[in-house]
């Protein structure tokens, strides 16, 4: 058989690989299951030692040997030991920190995590900064929603409203850019957003409806800014304000309105007072009642007198003298009743000075 | 490589050292389809690429974990894991026959002798690259696989230009001869 030899030429090899230039196309779905493996693997690792061994904070005892000898801590002064100490305490939140960056939704660090962002979100003033910053932690919300996803968890519901917040905040700090700085910013609002719905679409649908209601959402959510971030400059400033505006009124509607099934109630426009005994319990006649929930309701107002020998009512009236010599109240010929609380209408004499024995 | 992604690569390296999971998932997307395109053309196999970018990236992260990760040149790096994981599978592979069932078609009515021919050609490069030298291996494969310039190349290996032309001419030199002497072989 008279084969082409593929290497069969003088000037230029790369005709010879022309055999293997063609390459099928990778399955997406395939791709998709390795980089959740290849990110399930780092969590894992990443849990189980969250510093590289380069990174440990290990050498720090080395210099003060060599500085004090064998019994550092004795020759230190006060100084030096107070020295050591906040360097400690920085270096555990630095490494805290630090350790943090890898945690998801549920871990113990995750707070740390989020914390450390909003620090850095405070310190970024300039509006090209800011956009970059919070894009960037709109990715790392992503990635988080993905990962828990793939695990097979639900997300909480607060990871795709964090997500959203944070494009909320590049989207607003792109539209203080002046024009020219605007447009390639929107380039970049765009592709990103563009790129977080393609991530998306690497998900399997998840099982629980209330993920799946979630999903659903979030893709709509983006999709809105999508349809943002591709309109002329002066629109998107327009849009972007009233939807800025929009969710403005629905968070003070929110925290004015009393929810049904909510948690705690108004407790303004109260026209009773609770009882003076306090208490937990169904509140009396209220012009603004709370929610059905289950919070804490203002106590009745209670007009009666508690049942004499229950706690904590009034007591009977006292009409009675102490014993001279007992220690406290009045003797035991006329006993208050069980409860605590001022007698109905009688006062108790003075006790009559005692040994108290 | 310009210098905007050699920066871009070392911020993503500096995010994966600290376990950034987003630094990590920008990487997978950023080198895993080059790697399976290198791992395929070197393998020929879809599963034995997919399995090739896998170990690759699993064994990034094991270097991150022991502090042995790269400073720099990740793609490079990346790379050359693939590519001792591939000339490890040869070292270990049975040779196999090529069967026309095994062929996967690439256009609507291909003659079987054309499957077969464009699959023996395959086969022919794919051995001859894997029976060079690691080095010389890797430097054929970034340079006409690839597409790599030298300059890239010699970056990525830590090497002078002129070592990696030398490496070049020389691997050139032997897959010529290791081809005709397979060819003499089969007639």
């Amino acid at each position: 058989m008279n084969k082409h030899n593929p290497m069969d030429n003088d000037i230029d090899p790369r005709q010879g690989f022309q055999a293997l230039a063609d390459v099928p196309q990778r399955d997406p779905a395939l791709a998709a299951q390795g980089k959740a493996a290849f990110l399930t693997s780092a969590r894992e690792i990443s849990r189980t030692v969250s510093q590289s061994a380069n990174s440990r904070h290990k050498e720090w005892m080395n210099p003060i040997s060599l500085i004090f000898g064998k019994e550092p801590i004795l020759k230190m002064n006060k100084l030096g030991i107070a020295l050591i100490m906040v360097f400690v305490l920085l270096a555990g939140t630095g490494v805290t920190v630090y350790a943090s960056q890898s945690s998801l939704p549920g871990d113990l660090l995750y707070p740390v995590k989020l914390a450390s962002e909003d620090t850095a979100a405070l310190i970024s003033n300039e509006p090209a900064d800011a956009m970059s910053l919070n894009l960037k932690l709109a990715d790392r919300r992503m990635t988080e929603y993905i990962l828990l996803q793939g695990e097979g968890e639900i997300p909480p519901e607060t990871l795709p409203l964090a997500l959203e917040n944070r494009l909320e905040l590049a989207f607003k700090a792109a539209s203080q850019l002046d024009d020219p700085a605007l447009a390639s910013a929107q380039l970049r609002l765009e592709q990103q957003v563009r790129s977080q719905l393609e991530r998306l679409t690497t998900l399997n649908a998840p099982h629980d409806p209330q993920a799946l209601a979630e999903l659903t959402r979030l893709q709509d959510r983006l999709q809105e800014r999508l349809y943002l971030a591709e309109l002329p400059a002066d629109q998107f400033r327009t849009q972007l304000k009233l939807q800025l505006q929009d969710r403005e009124a629905i968070r003070l509607h929110l925290t004015e309105t009393p929810q049904a099934g909510g948690g705690y109630g108004p407790g303004a426009l109260v026209t009773e007072q609770p009882g003076e005994t306090g208490g937990y319990g169904a509140g009396g006649s209220l012009e603004n009642t709370p929610g059905s929930g289950d919070g804490y309701g203002p106590g009745p107002y209670i007009t009666g007198t508690p049942t004499p020998g229950s706690s904590y009512g009034p007591g009977p009236g006292l009409t009675g003298t102490p014993i001279p010599g007992g220690p406290y109240g009045p003797g035991p010929e006329d006993p208050p009743g069980d409860g605590y609380g001022p007698g109905d209408g009688g006062q108790p004499e003075e006790p009559h000075k005692g040994n108290g024995n | 490589m310009n210098r905007l992604m050699l920066l871009d690569e070392n911020e993503l390296l500096q995010g994966a050292q600290r376990w950034d999971l987003d630094a990590l998932g920008k990487i997978y997307d950023a080198y895993s389809p080059g790697l399976y395109r290198y791992a395929w053309r070197l393998l020929g196999d879809v599963q034995l690429a997919e399995d090739c970018v896998s170990v690759t990236f699993e064994r990034f992260l094991q270097a991150l974990q022991n502090g042995r990760g790269p400073r720099n040149h990740l793609q490079a790096y990346l790379y050359r894991i693939a590519h001792n994981w591939v000339t490890d599978h040869y070292r270990k592979k049975q040779p196999t026959t090529i069967s026309l069932e095994d062929h996967e078609l690439e256009d609507d009515h291909p003659l079987p002798e054309t499957c077969v021919n464009t699959r023996q050609q395959q086969e022919m490069v794919r051995n001859a690259l894997n029976q060079l030298p690691p080095d010389q291996g890797l430097v054929m494969s970034l340079k006409y696989l690839e597409g790599w310039e030298s300059e890239q190349i010699a970056s990525a290996l830590e090497r002078s230009i002129g070592a990696v032309k030398a490496l070049q001419h020389r691997a050139t030199a032997a897959l010529r001869k290791k081809i005709e002497f397979s060819e003499t072989a089969h007639e």
